[in-house]
């Protein structure tokens, strides 16, 4: 048995001096462990610089949350097709909500492409042998008898009615179907003369230059030089080939003379005959030659075939030449010197000293000789970016111009208003290795859309990487090291329309993005005063102001800028604490409002065939991600700009000293690491307490705290503490004071703020005329323009030819303030009505609650710009902010308002020397003094009066949860198992969340919320990873507890939960979505090119089993499928995407990259595809007798049609005899030893011979011969 | 002084030939101008066919700068015409859609319809202008058509006409007006132009002029946002004759 071991305690043990060494040992290691936490905590929060984009911000949360696209506008929001407008127009798409007041029929509850006779196809018009694209179905098979085929593009390759060849009538060619060759020779008596081995427009045109006339002679020997084609049909004989009807061998009674005569259709000047035709081209050199009268000469071996401006004004040759700028006229309407032989000469096409350089209003600063078909890019200011990359330069009002040089004449095109095309240029071409001095110019769609678009796709973007679209640039913002970031900005900003409130209201958003706050950083100065620690630079007007403009400036209208007229205006933006732009910077802005001098937006003349629009459909990047669908989608798509900003942190750590504690052994260990731990921790408190925000002496001060600690801690855990810590700790805290005296102390953050809003016009209209001085039509005044020179400024009788820019009549009285009724939020009143004021209260007449959401407003009779401050001032100019953040003129004007409640005041107020009871006083006397002015500039002098008074008082309610991201009830991808959620609460908070509901307390996770001491009018928000799901539904339950500054405090028990949970759910999708297939697929052959093809994608799985949007990759942009484009909710699971044109892919291996997204996953998957070529005509393999009949065999599937009489196949494949077989590659027909077979074949894109594919002549003895 | 007075006998025989040689001009003007505007009634066909001519002259310079159409009802302002749209989208970024596919049958309608109660009339005045003559007339029931060519157009009236006089009758069955107008060449170019601005939104009107140079093109982009429109303004180099056509295509609207 063993024996039992009794341990005795003794109290001695349990309270003697050891244990208390063991308990203290303990008790540090238990206590240095919270010491510790509470330090890396410290250590690494970082210090408050950050960029706040305040409105944006909010605006970037929503717009995550909702999710929705930017572009296009319309076209991705729901459509309903309207088959009869009430204006009659046949198959238009409307938004929903708009259809019915549009339509006199029915409005389908679908698109017209997705409906059975809307959806637009290819109309072919068999009387005229037209195709027409884009044609509704109802309206092509309407009794005027037109054919439907389903392609809108018209190809050749569905629709091969609308193959073009080249069709000769008499001397005059065109690019035409074969059924129009034949409507077309039909007209002039003509046999046809259809070419389909002419595929090229060019080509055809070509023939035109070859003069085909020769002489046609008549039975009483006159003569005329006709097409053969044309003497046939007139005489029923031949031309003589080669000869001019003046040929002495022909001995007609025509004869040389001197004169000479231009001919319709042709360039060139001619000799005349007796008779009146036209002979050879006139060179005087040649009148005598006897031989220049009898044959034909081809115009390139007339007389300066070469010469490179096309004989311009040449006396001796009459060789012209249009291309090269030339054409035959008589001298005197040309202008000219009389040639040596007859009236005409090759006249002058050329522009001279055409305007080169123009400004907004006409007037013309330099010129320039250009080349009959040239065109060249007019602007009426600055464009683009300057060679710093500092900002967009297009002044307001500017718009670009295309001019062009035809017949001498300078013709302008002014591109589309408010910039919305840009003019592009190339100025030549190497030909042959010579370069060939030739502008070509375009207007163009400005793609500014997407570099704003780049700015929406996260905080991770590249933006060096993605903002490499030809419309835009990166701007840098680089004003210090805690204030930088990049944005894409267009190179030519969009222009705003002034005069529509809604657009403003638009535009508003759009400046918003360069609204941005900068918290400058101080530290205090030994021996007193602070200086600057961080972001000093956002205290420099020339760098924070200016290039906060710029930023401003380049994202549309936006900022101080100016007009094209040169006038400046600062109303577009606002700047606190921080100087406003220097006067070399707006004299800078204002040499824009002049063009400069070779300042071009250049293209290659290889990518002008591209630039001319956006690919049909493509609509501009459809993304659902990236862009959006309504103008709401738009405006908050545009507040998620400020994700993509970078923010550089400007986090310092403080202290992090864990290792200096680790000091000697033992009770000794231990007490020095509490003793740090305490030390540290009274040292950071001690920074904090006095208001300590220089990172070099809070970490100074908890070092000093940490080192006093441990030693105190030490001697007391030793026993040597006696007397000596006492004065420890008192030098310890002295040393703090010194440093706080001298180095620390309360040096507070001050926010420099930049507010950007919409560019406005000088106020009145002393410049609107200038609007209308186009001189020589040369500019053109246009709505924006004229808005632009005054916002007195009003473009009428728009459309007529009498369009003016005049002046709005002044009544010279200010506007009158009322307040507005309709905005008032519900549960509030206005009281106290008058001239000079009102209150607003809550509808039972108390003072405002904290924190409820009040929206007030007012009215002005007439459109005017309101502003407000919280004190009295003597002007205008002098008050602060903008009614409502708006410096729109307006007729109703509105203003969110958010009281924090007393407490947040005080808990986030810097002044420490402001008491509860100045906070309440001012909360009681809160008044909003306001001032409006009208276009004219006339104000109220006397301040309009809004009294607001908040209600101070305990905060009694719990917090509420107003928005989640994502969204309750979301779909998750598939394999998902955890989430970040943001949630946002109505005051501020702090929240926690668990599986279950469970109280406040209870609950076992925490969100992390932002500051409660920033401002936030849609919410505070809080975010947490939710983790631990499963695939399926997973549930989750909120709670949150207000007044967080309480914590730990010892009102801690004034805090109000929730008492019931939010309820969030979350579903994990339980398939992956995948892309099952994708058309094209292998290989794609055309008949021609460029040709169409579908895009199909179908998809399954995924949270709907397969219903989701598609995109397919288009250079750095998804976009979104057409398919797909009509509903905001993912409809179906397959997609497409008509009218792919080849011409964007290469003739070869391609590839195609497609995106599908459901809400919940994304699945990729890539569509490779040959395009081929098949522009061949069938060739004929065998031919043979066979059992009385003939037969012939083609190396592909084809058809075969004969005539006996065409012997060079020139007859139409519908008018020649169809050979039996069908579409297939063996044809045969009847054997006829009389006939010879002219045989011509064609496959399924048409592609025919350009001459016969075989010719078979039918013997008895042999079987057939043929060549 | 004798030297004086044949000065002025001579500046004043002048003077009466040079007013003489007015007098005759605009006598001889105006009778021929007289002759060529009144065809007689005794020849009705003359007589219908300047009738149909006029008609269908004047419905044609109607519409040529109206777009196509008599009276346009879905129109963008244009110089003081009303210029209808033959493609048009009301959305942005979107190409148009054809509104009149078949363009050149429906000019042809459009002029049919418009000189049909003309010619009608005329066959009225006609039968009047005969019956006081001593005609005795018989009118069936009247078709009329127009067509469409290359440089012409072309009004065909079908309709039983038969005159009787003194026992004489004189039946005409077929009455036709055929007169140079450049309306159908304009047509297919307008056409041309909206079907490259219904695929590429874009109509290159300066290389088309290189190659056709019988066309004078101006484009003009008018107004903006929901009435940014194209207007081209097609001219034809021989007559002078213009067309617009109106175009709303792949618009963009201002701010957004």
């Amino acid at each position: 048995m063993k024996e039992k071991r009794v341990v005795e305690i003794r109290r001695e043990k349990i309270l003697g001096k050891r244990a208390g060494i063991t308990y203290l040992q303990i008790f540090i290691l238990i206590l240095s462990s919270f010491a510790f936490c509470y330090l890396v905590n410290e250590a690494t929060k970082p210090l408050s610089i950050e960029v706040k984009n305040e409105e944006t911000s909010i605006l970037s949360k929503i717009w995550e949350i909702i999710s929705k696209p930017i572009f296009p506008l319309v076209s991705a929001t729901a459509l309903n097709c309207c088959q009869k407008t009430k204006s009659d127009d046949t198959c238009l798409d409307y938004e929903s909500s708009q259809c019915q007041n549009e339509c006199s029929g029915t409005c389908l509850p679908t698109s017209c492409d997705l409906s059975a006779d809307c959806k637009k196809g290819c109309c072919y018009d068999s009387s005229e042998g037209l195709c027409i694209v884009n044609s509704p179905k109802v309206k092509c098979e309407s009794d005027l008898g037109g054919i439907w085929k389903n392609n809108a593009e018209c190809n050749v390759n569905v629709v091969p009615e609308c193959r073009s060849g080249c069709c000769v009538l008499g001397s005059d060619v065109q690019f035409v179907t074969s059924a129009r060759c034949q409507k077309l020779s039909g007209e002039k008596n003509l046999a046809v003369d259809f070419r389909a081995g002419i595929t090229n427009e060019g080509e055809c045109i070509a023939l035109r230059f070859q003069d085909m006339r020769r002489a046609c002679i008549f039975s009483d020997s006159s003569c005329k030089m006709l097409t053969n084609n044309e003497c046939r049909s007139l005489i029923g004989r031949n031309v003589v080939p080669n000869y001019l009807c003046s040929s002495l061998a022909l001995n007609t009674t025509c004869r040389p003379s001197n004169e000479t005569t231009c001919l319709e259709g042709k360039d060139e000047v001619y000799f005349k005959d007796t008779c009146g035709n036209a002979a050879n081209i006139y060179d005087s050199s040649k009148i005598n030659n006897k031989d220049y009268w009898e044959k034909v000469i081809d115009k390139s071996e007339g007389c300066g075939a070469s010469s490179a401006n096309g004989n311009v004004g040449s006396k001796t040759c009459g060789n012209c030449f249009y291309l090269s700028g030339s054409k035959c006229k008589d001298y005197k309407e040309a202008n000219m010197e009389k040639p040596d032989i007859g009236e005409k000469i090759c006249a002058d096409l050329s522009c001279k000293q055409a305007p080169d350089l123009v400004d907004a209003f006409g007037k013309v600063i330099s010129k320039k000789d250009r080349k009959n078909g040239e065109s060249w890019c007019v602007y009426d200011s600055a464009i683009g970016v300057d060679d710093k990359n500092t900002m967009s330069r297009d002044v307001v009002g500017s718009r670009h111009y295309r001019y062009s040089c035809i017949e001498g004449e300078v013709k302008v095109e002014p591109c589309a208003d408010f910039r919305n095309e840009v003019c592009t240029e190339s100025t030549g071409a190497t030909v042959n290795g010579t370069r060939v001095e030739f502008s070509s110019a375009v207007c163009r769609i400005n793609t500014w859309q997407s570099c704003i678009e780049v700015n929406t796709r996260g905080a991770n973007v590249d933006k060096e990487e993605e903002c490499k679209g030809e419309d835009c640039f990166v701007k840098k913002i680089t004003i210090d090291s805690g204030f930088k970031f990049d944005i894409c900005a267009p190179k030519s900003k969009e222009g705003f329309d002034l005069s529509s409130e809604g657009a403003m209201q638009t535009a508003e958003q759009v400046c918003k993005m360069a609204t941005q706050t900068c918290t400058v950083l101080y530290k205090k100065k030994p021996f007193g005063g602070c200086v600057v620690a961080k972001n000093g630079n956002c205290l420099k007007a020339g760098i924070f102001t200016k290039q906060m403009n710029e930023l401003c400036v380049s994202l549309g209208d936006c900022g101080g800028y100016v007009n094209i007229d040169g006038d400046y205006t600062d109303s577009g933006y606002t700047v606190k604490k921080v100087g406003k732009l220097a006067q070399k910077f707006i004299d800078e802005y204002k040499s824009y409002a002049k063009p400069v001098p070779g300042l071009k937006v250049v293209t290659d003349m290889a990518n002008l065939a591209g630039q001319f629009g956006f690919p049909v459909d493509a609509g501009a990047g459809k993304d659902k991600e990236s862009g959006g669908g309504s103008n709401t989608g738009f405006l908050l798509g545009l507040g998620a700009v400020g994700i993509g900003w970078a923010m550089v942190p400007a986090s310092e750590s403080v202290a992090g000293i864990s290792g200096l504690g680790v000091l000697g052994g033992g009770a000794g260990f231990g007490g020095a690491l509490i003793g740090a731990g305490i030390g540290m921790i009274v040292g950071g408190l001690m920074t904090k307490l006095l208001g300590v925000t220089d990172p070099g002496i809070a970490m100074a001060m908890t070092v000093i705290g940490g080192i006093a600690g441990a030693v105190v801690g030490y001697l007391a855990a030793t026993g040597a503490c006696g007397g000596t810590c006492l004065p420890i700790i008192i030098i310890a805290i002295i040393i703090m004071l010194i440093l706080s005296l001298f180095g620390a102390g309360k040096c507070p953050p001050k926010k420099v703020t930049y507010t950007c809003m919409p560019w406005q016009p000088p106020a009145g209209g002393a410049d609107c005329e200038k609007c209308n001085s186009g001189i020589d039509g040369l500019k053109t005044c246009s709505k924006y323009k004229c808005q632009s020179l005054g916002q007195a400024c009003e473009f009428i009788n728009e459309g007529s030819d009498n369009e003016l820019c005049i002046t709005k009549k002044n009544d010279g009285r200010a506007p009158v303030i009322t307040p507005n009724y309709g905005v008032l939020s519900s549960n509030f009143s206005y009281m106290n009505v008058t001239s000079a004021g009102f209150s607003v209260r809550e509808s039972n007449g108390k003072c405002i609650e904290a924190f409820s959401p009040l929206v007030f407003g007012i009215n002005t009779d007439k459109a005017a710009q309101c502003k407000i401050d919280l004190k009295p001032t003597a002007t205008f100019d002098e008050m602060e902010d903008y009614f409502g953040d708006s410096n729109l003129y307006l007729y109703n004007h509105t203003m969110p308002f958010a009281i924090p409640s007393v407490e947040l005041a005080l808990a986030c107020g810097n002044d420490t020397n402001v008491s509860e009871a100045d906070v309440m006083n001012q909360y009681k006397n809160l008044r909003i003094y306001t001032r409006c002015q009208d276009i004219f500039g006339n104000l109220n002098n006397n301040e309009y009066l809004v009294d607001v008074c908040a209600r101070p008082g305990p905060d009694r309610t719990a917090p509420y949860i107003t928005g989640t991201n994502p969204l309750n009830n979301a779909n998750l991808g598939f394999n998902t198992t955890s989430k970040e959620v943001e949630i946002y609460t109505n005051e501020p908070a702090s929240c926690k969340w668990s599986k279950q509901d469970k109280d406040y307390d209870l609950m076992e996770n925490s969100f992390v919320c932002e500051d409660f001491c920033e401002p936030a009018v849609f919410g505070w928000k809080c975010a947490s990873n939710l983790n631990n799901m499963t695939k399926g539904e997973n549930t989750f339950y909120f709670r949150c507890k207000d007044q967080p500054w309480l914590e730990g405090t010892a009102n801690e028990s004034k805090r109000n939960a929730n008492s019931q949970g939010y309820n969030y759910k979350l579903r994990v999708t339980e398939t992956p979505l995948v892309i099952d297939r994708i058309i094209p697929d292998g290989t794609v052959t055309y008949g021609s090119l460029p040709g169409t093809f579908d895009l199909v994608v179908d998809t399954s799985g995924g949270v709907e089993n397969g219903k989701a949007w598609c995109y397919y990759k288009w250079g750095a942009n998804w976009i979104l499928m057409q398919s797909d484009s009509v509903s905001w909710d993912f409809v179906s699971n397959s997609h497409f995407q008509t009218g792919m044109n080849t011409a964007n892919f290469n003739v070869g291996a391609n590839s195609l990259q497609i995106k599908c997204t459901d809400g919940g996953n994304e699945a990729y998957k890539n569509s490779t595809f040959n395009i081929q070529l098949d522009n061949i005509a069938p060739l004929v393999t065998r031919v043979y007798n066979s059992g009385g009949s003939l037969y012939i065999l083609t190396n592909e599937n084809s058809e075969c049609a004969y005539s006996n009489s065409y012997q060079t196949c020139s007859f139409l494949f519908e008018n020649g005899t169809q050979m039996n077989g069908g579409f297939t590659q063996e044809h045969t027909a009847s054997w006829d030893t009389q006939q010879t077979y002219y045989i011509k074949c064609r496959d399924a894109w048409n592609n025919e011979p350009s001459s016969c594919s075989i010719r078979v002549k039918a013997y008895n003895d042999v079987a057939a011969s043929f060549w | 002084m004798i030297k004086k007075r044949g000065q002025v006998t001579i500046f004043i025989i002048i003077g009466i030939i040079i007013l003489a040689g007015i007098v005759i001009y605009f006598l001889i003007a105006n009778r021929t101008s007289i002759g060529i505007e009144t065809p007689s009634i005794s020849d009705p066909e003359s007589y219908i066919e300047k009738c149909a001519r006029d008609a269908a002259s004047d419905a044609i310079d109607i519409m040529l700068p109206q777009g196509g159409w008599i009276d346009p009802l879905h129109y963008r302002l244009f110089e003081n015409n009303k210029v209808q749209y033959l493609c048009y989208t009301n959305l942005f970024y979107k190409s148009c859609v054809f509104q009149e596919p078949l363009y050149i049958a429906h000019l042809e309608n459009e002029i049919t319809g418009n000189i049909d109660g003309k010619v009608d009339r005329c066959f009225s005045e006609l039968k009047s202008g005969l019956i006081d003559e001593g005609y005795e007339i018989d009118m069936g029931n009247m078709d009329i058509k127009t067509e469409l060519g290359t440089g012409f157009v072309r009004v065909n009236i079908d309709r039983n006409f038969v005159m009787t006089k003194h026992g004489e009758t004189r039946k005409i069955e077929k009455f036709k007006s055929i007169f140079n107008s450049p309306l159908y060449k304009l047509a297919i170019v307008g056409q041309e132009i909206a079907n490259q601005e219904a695929k590429f939104c874009y109509f290159e009107y300066v290389g088309f002029m290189l190659l056709y140079s019988d066309f004078n093109i101006v484009k003009k982009n008018v107004g903006s946002g929901l009435n940014a429109s194209k207007i081209y303004t097609i001219e034809d180099r021989y007559t002078n004759k213009k067309l617009n056509i109106a175009v709303r295509s792949c618009a963009i609207p201002p701010a957004f």
